[in-house]
């Protein structure tokens, strides 16, 4: 059994959490979350940790060149990071979008869908 | 020039400027929003990262998504919105000049709220020496190069300042390729949120050098290089402690100043703590009908503190334009005053009278690490947290009391901060 | 085809004289090393129309400073920049103080100053509520006023271009060679200039211009003052000093035309000519020194601190060094102009031309020399129907750009398309203020630039900050 310490990104409070890994290398117990979400997270963080990716996609519209803010709909592992921003960076729209409207299916290989944070139609 | 009247006209069309026409809606008839931008939105436009919404919405969405979702109920209404116009003048009269590409444009608005945000603190009022060349940059502004007009400030940044604003930056120049060689903070504890530094620094290995400041830029055309120190206690930077950090661009995340031009040439009294507006326990400023919220009044932490607060003050003003008819009793004000730890206080003045709850928002000038939340009337205690707890001045807090246990107290109310017994 | 002169720097004494020299029918240049004019010592000062009350009797100072200072009202009309009437105040807090006023006084007298008057400790607080408490009175020059030194200088230089002078920017002068009477080539990287005279205005550098001619008549050296800006909140009217020490003028208060006030500044002689940073001691003396003037001084108030180099001809009693070379005949020096250098240009310039008068220029009038140029309009100037009107003619004018200073659209677009317009944001700042106010340009910048580059048609990463090869951008981010 040993003890590590961790910051529970889930909400901005940041709570700091004790984590008890067993000697399976499993998390048996977690303190200090003030939630739920803390035991959640300090799981995840331990085994295989995932953030959200927020980026921006090239798009020509009417000419006009913009970017559209986009995220992965749901955490996606840390180490395809790099991959999805490789990704991303090739896309370039050509026609309007509404938020949430998927722009990528199954981003690096995560199962996670890119959508769009924003509509833009020809105005900007 | 053509005259146009309101109920309310709100300054502004971030997210607080919305939330208080959606809010004033509610109460009466016409409502505007004047907006200097071509979009609503506010600064939440550039701001692509998620983390915002937790409260109001119970989800974490991005800024564009956070605007989006209200300016989509704002279409849903007939609030009149008016972008590229921008007010250069609003009088104690509640009469606003504004410039748009038909001309000017003359409001008469039976209540104002001032919602226009802030600005970023710049690097002539921290002084730092050296030269003048071209990539310095405020974070904010290298994030509207890189989020919204798709240009790289740099390739080899510095960030000076550990607020949140920069250790986003820190993330998504990394992201997009270009190099972040450290963030320096002049004070011993960061000011961003704990879980940005882990996530934007600590994920890219992006080294965070506390008690450290720039002490002089090098590089007569271009940002070649940074000198920077560490710092004493009086954050004086140590001789001796000079590194030369080379690089193109420095990036400065050092604070937020609520921007208030034009709260000034209405006769808006400021608090020269936060910057802002004085205000009331319903977010009137020292100026009749003119009433404040969001970053103009004083920086918050989250959007979500802000759309709650601009609800306030919507209604409130909103309120002030129906009761304006009835006859209003005199009542006498009751100071707020911010004690020990704490720096500053919303409202600095409260009428009892006015609203049943009084809502005080403060923030501490430096960190405690366990103490409670004091309100006392003279000596009356109002309101003492219950438990122990860590206050940082990167977190605003937020207390309620009830107005009418101030009915037999007398004088100043007090905020501070108890520790230890 | 030769020139008859060219001019040698783009500063505020390079630009007086070639808009003097505009009035005659000359064949004239003025090379300018930067990608603007007014961008070293120029711009890096306060900008106070000294009247001229305290040169040393017999200088070329006290020669050339009050009938310079006296012509600024008239010059302001004709070429429409701005001036405001301040008045200086040198205030005076120990016996030794006053009776330094005094001998002021009796300096504007010998000076033939006028309007220069000595203060008591009421009467000076009556005029100036903030002053410090301790001090015991102080002289009043009336006559002082404050411009904004570029904006003169683009004035000056855009008039003389409308009467014909031509400007080379970016023309860093590498070589001068006198080949004959009346004969020099002066060579940049990519140009030659044949001309009959050579007007030397390089400031700090004037030296090293004169040694390409094979002068070494003089040394330069710069010296190095600190100075901030502080926003538009100082409760000051009048420019004010303390008592002259025996090296400097001290450290003064000045409201400019702006309606900002600038603390300015430090006095130390630089060996590298080229330093123009900033240091941490320097601006500690200057918030030491406008506490001393007035104790409520607010730190707060500070949005730009920046410094400068004023070139100082050494060995030669602290004077302006203008005469025509001893020993390279046809070549003219205006050297050395330092304090009060912005406030002599016109005086300077009159004296150049007669220099060059006197080494054999032939002075012709131009019939047809128009001495009036329209400033580009300014909106925040402007009354409610002056704006409504201005904006139902173009759109533009009602699109904000930098609203920390009220500058439209419009007001850009006019001061890039113009006689010597504006190439870079720090040029477009100098011209319409954008970008000079309390956000230092954090929320305009980008809008310049997306203006510049669809004015200019080059693209946003092309466009300068300032100085050749620093663009502000890297390029695109994607696509």
């Amino acid at each position: 059994m040993k003890e590590v310490t961790m910051c529970c990104t889930t909400c901005p409070s940041g709570c700091a959490l004790r984590v008890m890994i067993n000697d399976k290398n499993q998390v048996e117990k977690v303190e200090g979350n003030h939630c739920p979400r803390g035991e959640v997270f300090a799981q995840k963080e331990w085994v295989n940790p995932e953030r959200m990716l927020t980026s921006t996609v090239y798009a020509v519209m009417e000419g006009k060149e913009c970017l559209v803010p986009v995220k992965s709909q749901a955490p996606i592992p840390k180490n395809l990071m790099q991959k999805a921003m490789e990704e991303i960076r090739e896309i370039c729209l050509q026609h309007p979008v509404k938020m949430g409207e998927v722009i990528k299916e199954n981003l690096a290989g995560s199962q996670v869908n890119l959508v769009a944070c924003k509509t833009i139609n020809n105005k900007r | 020039m053509n005259t146009k009247k309101y109920d309310v006209v709100v300054i502004g069309g971030g997210p607080a400027g919305l939330a208080a026409a959606l809010k004033a809606r509610e109460t009466v008839e016409k409502v505007a929003v004047l907006e200097r931008n071509d979009e609503l939105g506010g600064i939440l436009n550039q701001c692509i990262h998620s983390g915002f919404g937790l409260h109001v919405f119970k989800e974490e969405l991005t800024g564009p998504e956070y605007a989006q979702r209200y300016i989509d109920m704002v279409e849903e209404t007939d609030i009149s919105c008016y972008l590229n116009t921008m007010v250069i003048d609003v009088t104690k009269e509640r009469q606003i000049i504004a410039m748009t590409e038909k001309g000017m444009q003359i409001f008469e608005a039976g209540a104002i709220v001032l919602a226009m945000g802030c600005r970023e603190r710049t690097r002539g009022q921290i002084k730092i020496p050296g030269t003048r060349p071209a990539g310095i940059f405020t974070a904010g502004l290298a994030q509207r190069y890189v989020n919204l007009e798709n240009f790289r400030p740099g390739s080899k940044v510095v960030i000076l300042g550990s607020g949140d604003i920069g250790l986003i930056m820190a993330r998504r120049l990394t992201l997009e390729g270009m190099k972040v060689m450290g963030v320096y903070e002049l004070m011993p504890y960061a000011n961003g949120l704990y879980r940005n530094i882990k996530n934007c620094l600590d994920d890219f290995s992006i080294p965070l050098h506390l008690s450290t400041t720039v002490t002089k830029v090098i590089g007569s055309q271009r940002v070649q290089a940074v000198e920077v120190a560490a710092v004493d206690e009086k954050l004086q930077p140590i001789p001796g402690t000079e590194e030369i950090i080379p690089c193109d661009t420095l990036l400065l995340s050092i604070g937020l100043i609520p921007e208030n031009e034009l709260s000034k040439k209405a006769g808006v009294e400021l608090n020269p703590t936060t910057s802002g507006p004085k205000v009331d326990n319903t977010l009137e400023t020292s100026t009749e009908g003119i009433f404040a919220c969001g970053n103009v009044l004083h920086v918050h932490d989250l959007v979500d503190q802000v759309t709650r607060e601009a609800e306030d003050a919507g209604q409130f003003a909103a309120e002030y334009v129906k009761k304006k008819a009835e006859a209003k009793e005199a009542e006498k004000g009751r100071e707020v005053v911010p004690a020990g730890a704490v720096r500053y206080t919303v409202p600095s003045v409260v009428y009892p009278n006015k609203t049943p709850m009084v809502k005080i928002k403060f923030r501490v000038g430096r960190p405690v690490d366990e103490g409670k939340i004091v309100v006392k009337a003279g000596e009356t205690v109002l309101f003492e947290s219950r438990t122990n707890k860590k206050f940082v001045p990167s977190i605003m807090e937020s207390i309620s009391v009830k107005a009418e246990a101030l009915q037999e107290t007398e004088g100043a109310i007090t905020v501070t901060i108890k520790t230890g017994e | 085809m030769k020139y008859d002169v060219v001019i040698i720097g783009g500063g505020i004494t390079g630009t007086a004289i070639a808009h003097e020299l505009a009035k005659f029918q000359l064949k004239t240049i003025l090379l300018e090393e930067g990608t603007d004019i007014a961008i070293s010592a120029t711009k890096q000062n306060g900008g106070v129309i000294h009247p001229g009350y305290d040169p040393h009797p017999g200088t070329l100072k006290a020669k050339l400073n009050p009938p310079g200072a006296r012509m600024f009202p008239r010059l302001s009309k004709e070429l429409g920049f701005h001036i405001r009437h301040t008045g200086t105040l040198v205030v005076a807090y120990s016996d030794r103080d006053l009776k330094k006023v005094d001998e002021l006084l009796e300096n504007a007298k010998v000076n033939g100053v006028e309007g220069v008057e000595k203060l008591n400790a009421e009467q000076l607080r009556a005029r100036e509520p903030h002053i410090n408490p301790k001090a015991l009175g102080a002289l009043l020059a009336n006559t002082t006023v404050m411009v904004d030194p570029f904006e003169v200088a683009i004035a000056f230089m855009e008039n003389a271009m409308d009467n014909g002078v031509e400007l080379g920017l970016c023309q860093k002068v590498r070589g001068i060679t006198k080949r004959g009477e009346e004969d020099f080539l002066v060579c940049t990287e990519d140009k030659e200039y044949e001309t009959r005279f050579v007007v030397n205005a390089a400031g700090v550098h004037a030296d090293d211009v004169a040694a390409m001619a094979g002068i070494h008549e003089f040394k330069m050296q710069g010296r190095h003052g600190n100075l901030c800006v502080l926003d538009k909140v100082v409760p000051i009217h009048t420019v004010m000093f303390p008592c002259p020490g025996p090296d400097t003028k001290g450290i003064a208060l000045i409201p400019t035309v702006s309606g900002n006030c600038i603390i300015g500044s430090t006095a130390t002689m630089r060996e590298d000519k080229y330093d123009v940073t900033n240091d941490k001691k320097g601006i500690e003396e200057l918030i030491e020194g406008a506490r001393l003037l007035i104790p409520d001084f607010d730190e707060r108030w500070v949005i730009r601190t920046f410094a400068g180099q004023r070139p100082v001809a050494l060995d030669n009693g602290n004077d302006f060094y203008i005469k025509e070379s001893d020993t390279v005949k046809g070549f003219i020096h205006a050297a050395g102009i330092q304090s009060p250098g912005i406030a002599s240009s016109p005086a300077i310039a009159e004296y150049v031309r007669d220099l060059l008068a006197d080494a054999g220029l032939d002075l012709k009038e131009k019939p047809d020399y128009d001495p009036y140029r329209k400033p580009v309009p300014d909106f925040s100037e402007m009354s409610l129907e002056e704006q409504d009107a201005m904006i139902l003619q173009n759109p533009q004018w009602g699109k904000i750009v930098c609203r920390c200073e009220t500058v439209p659209e419009g007001e850009i677009v006019a001061a890039i398309h113009r006689t010597l317009g504006a190439r870079t944001v720090e040029g477009v700042k100098r011209r319409t203020r954008a970008g000079m106010g309390r956000c230092q340009s954090g929320f305009c910048q980008y809008k310049v630039m997306q203006i510049l580059s669809r004015e200019l048609g080059i693209p946003e990463e092309e466009v300068l900050f300032e100085e050749k090869g620093a663009q502000v951008l890297f390029g695109k981010v994607k696509g």
